[in-house]
């Protein structure tokens, strides 16, 4: 998990990006259990409603769900459903910058493609 | 009765009962100062009611100096906790009338076991006047609240004049003024509860709007 | 538990007012953060509230109940303010451990353990005396009183001044487990402010006597914006909006502003970065520092 908050966006929004990072990168698997509410904001010295607000966010999102008396778990599918929700937004989140910074320096579409095609990242 | 004003009530009551040791126990320090020093002393009649007398000096001291400290910091510190202003009032009158009325029994059984010869009238008085002094005080750290330490010098300065004309007077003329005799008279104890009465009217509206500082 | 309002309070010292009609609303099972300058009214509006200072006018309910000489609201709140080192006699020389007994007494839902759990964490010791103890552990005291009185409605003013780093961490940790645990109404007034920030649902910020703002930290940090870019095109996009403490180096402006609502796009002359409480806080409080 990220050590530290930052100032880019609302907290309880960056608590839910954590945990789909987690689930994502299989740190968090499908059918296991979160962090509850109060460790979250035990860990990261925030209000437990903040906390509460992210967890929440994910569970109307359909990523998480939970056990009565137990806790949030983590749904089925819900590595393919964040894969598939951030490919969606990909391209404003990243490629917009990349092409802006590339115009920015001089580096042509063309070469930037090459960048990306030649690059050694699995 | 509220359960706060219970526990307002208890807290003073409890300084009742450290205000009550602290005057027997001194007059009895006393005593055994003198049991120790005195090869004649033995525990009669006579020591006792030295005795008696120290505990009734001190009773009124403490009912004096516990007005300052309970305006000053008990108070403060009880409405802080909470405490409503008319049982913070009513729990520093129930302190004093309390440590009254325990002395006067502490000194009845002294004086029934030990034979004492009482002075019934100055006894009841000094016990009455304790009351008043300990009202009279409270008013004084009001006022000090209010309008700072000027009101100690003021009140420094009544004693002192005051006590000073009517015993270089008496001293010098013979003159023993009516309202000394006074003090001998039966009336006096109740005169002075009278007057503590009244003295309850400053009280009520300095605790009206008392502030925790 | 629930809603502390004060509605309308006016206070006054001599000539100064010190309050002027102020309103607020305390909602039950939240944190609440009060923030101001120095002098600006946060203690004052705080003893008015639990009715440990008579305000000149307004009303404070509890519920719809008047606070004032109310057992059953004052039972309910506790405000924790600084031990006084001094009485008006001389220096304090009260054991903690009969401040504590006191407060014992005085809080119905007072947690002997949790105080003496706190004692140790905090590494107090009961048998000194007020007038001894450093600035740190007077201001641990306070805490510990806060916490352990397990009041429905907390008040801890300015908690953390003359705490360090490690204490005041501690501190913060305490509080969201206690809220995690009861969720009790807290009202903290802290000059700390950005370590605090994450803590509070709602913000009051209050300045020379007034209400500046109540409001949903998340919302108001939303409407809050750090713009930057070349003078001329921060000062084009940032008109007709409230903007503070300019500051230009160059050819080069940034400027705080907070707008009335979330999401607002700039254009893309300028650049756009949220901003944090402490830094709205000051640009604000800077700007009317410079005003007077």
């Amino acid at each position: 998990m990220v050590e530290n908050l930052g100032e880019e966006k609302s907290i309880y929004l960056q608590i839910s990006e954590m945990i789909e990072d987690e689930i994502l990168r299989d740190i968090l698997k499908e059918e296991e259990q979160v962090p509850s509410t109060t460790e979250l904001s035990k860990f990261y010295k925030i209000n437990p409603a903040t906390a509460a607000k992210g967890i929440n966010l994910l569970v109307d999102k359909g990523i998480l769900y939970k056990k009565r008396g137990i806790g949030m778990f983590v749904q089925e599918g819900a590595k393919s459903a964040i894969q598939k929700s951030r490919q969606e937004s990909f391209y404003e989140t990243y490629v917009t910058k990349i092409v802006r910074e590339a115009k920015l320096i001089g580096i042509s579409k063309e070469e930037l493609a090459k960048m990306i095609k030649d690059s050694k990242e699995a | 009765m509220g359960t706060t004003t219970k526990k307002v009530f208890f807290y003073y009551m409890k300084q009742t009962q450290k205000l009550l040791a602290l005057s027997v126990g001194l007059g009895a320090l006393l005593v055994a100062e003198f049991l120790i020093l005195d090869p004649d002393f033995h525990l009669d009649a006579y020591a006792i009611q030295r005795m008696a007398g120290f505990i009734l000096f001190m009773y009124m001291i403490c009912q004096a100096s516990w007005g300052l400290y309970s305006v000053s910091y008990y108070d403060s510190l009880v409405l802080s906790f909470g405490g409503r202003r008319t049982d913070v009032r009513r729990g520093a009158m129930l302190r004093e009338v309390l440590l009254a009325v325990e002395v006067l029994v502490i000194y009845c059984i002294l004086a029934l076991t030990f034979h004492m010869e009482v002075g019934v009238n100055t006894s009841l008085g000094y016990l009455a006047m304790g009351l008043v002094l300990g009202g009279f005080m409270r008013i004084i750290g009001g006022l000090n609240l209010k309008h700072g330490r000027v009101v100690y010098i003021i009140l420094v300065l009544v004693c002192a004049l005051t006590g000073g004309f009517t015993s270089g007077f008496t001293y010098a003329t013979g003159y023993s003024f009516p309202f000394l005799e006074f003090f001998n008279s039966p009336f006096f104890a109740l005169a002075c509860i009278l007057v503590y009465v009244v003295l309850q009217y400053p009280l009520h509206r300095i605790y009206k709007t008392a502030k925790v500082y | 538990m629930g809603t502390l309002v004060g509605k309308n309070i006016t206070k006054k010292y001599g000539k100064d007012t010190v309050l002027n009609n102020v309103s607020v609303q305390i909602e039950s099972g939240k944190i609440y953060g009060l923030i101001g300058r120095n002098g600006a009214g946060k203690t004052t509006l705080l003893s008015i509230l639990t009715a440990q200072n008579p305000a000149n006018a307004g009303e404070i309910t509890l519920d719809g109940e008047p606070v004032w000489e109310n057992e059953k609201a004052l039972s309910q709140i506790c405000y924790s303010r600084e031990i006084s080192q001094m009485t008006l006699f001389g220096p304090n020389t009260m054991k903690l451990k009969e401040y504590l007994k006191t407060a014992a007494l005085f809080y119905p839902n007072w947690d002997k353990d949790y105080a003496k759990r706190l004692m140790d964490a905090f590494h107090l010791d009961q048998k000194k005396r007020i007038s001894k103890l450093s600035k740190g552990m007077l201001s641990a005291a306070t805490i510990i009183i806060a916490l352990a009185s397990k009041s429905p409605i907390t008040i801890l003013d300015e908690p953390v001044a003359g705490l360090d780093v490690v204490a005041r961490e501690l501190f913060y940790k305490l509080v969201i487990e206690e809220y995690a645990a009861t969720g009790r109404t807290f009202i903290i007034s802290t000059h700390i402010i950005e370590e605090a920030a994450s803590l509070f649902e709602e913000v009051i910020m209050i300045d020379k006597g007034s209400i500046v703002l109540e409001e949903n930290t998340e919302h108001l940090m939303a409407r809050a914006y750090r713009v930057s870019g070349e003078v001329e095109a921060v000062d084009k996009a940032t008109a007709g909006y409230k903007t503070y403490h300019p500051e230009t180096i160059g050819r080069n402006k940034v400027v705080t502003v907070l707008a009335n609502e979330s999401g607002i796009d700039f254009g893309g002359e300028v650049q756009v970065e949220p901003t944090t409480l402490q830094n709205l806080f000051y640009a604000m409080s800077v700007d009317a520092e410079l005003e007077v």
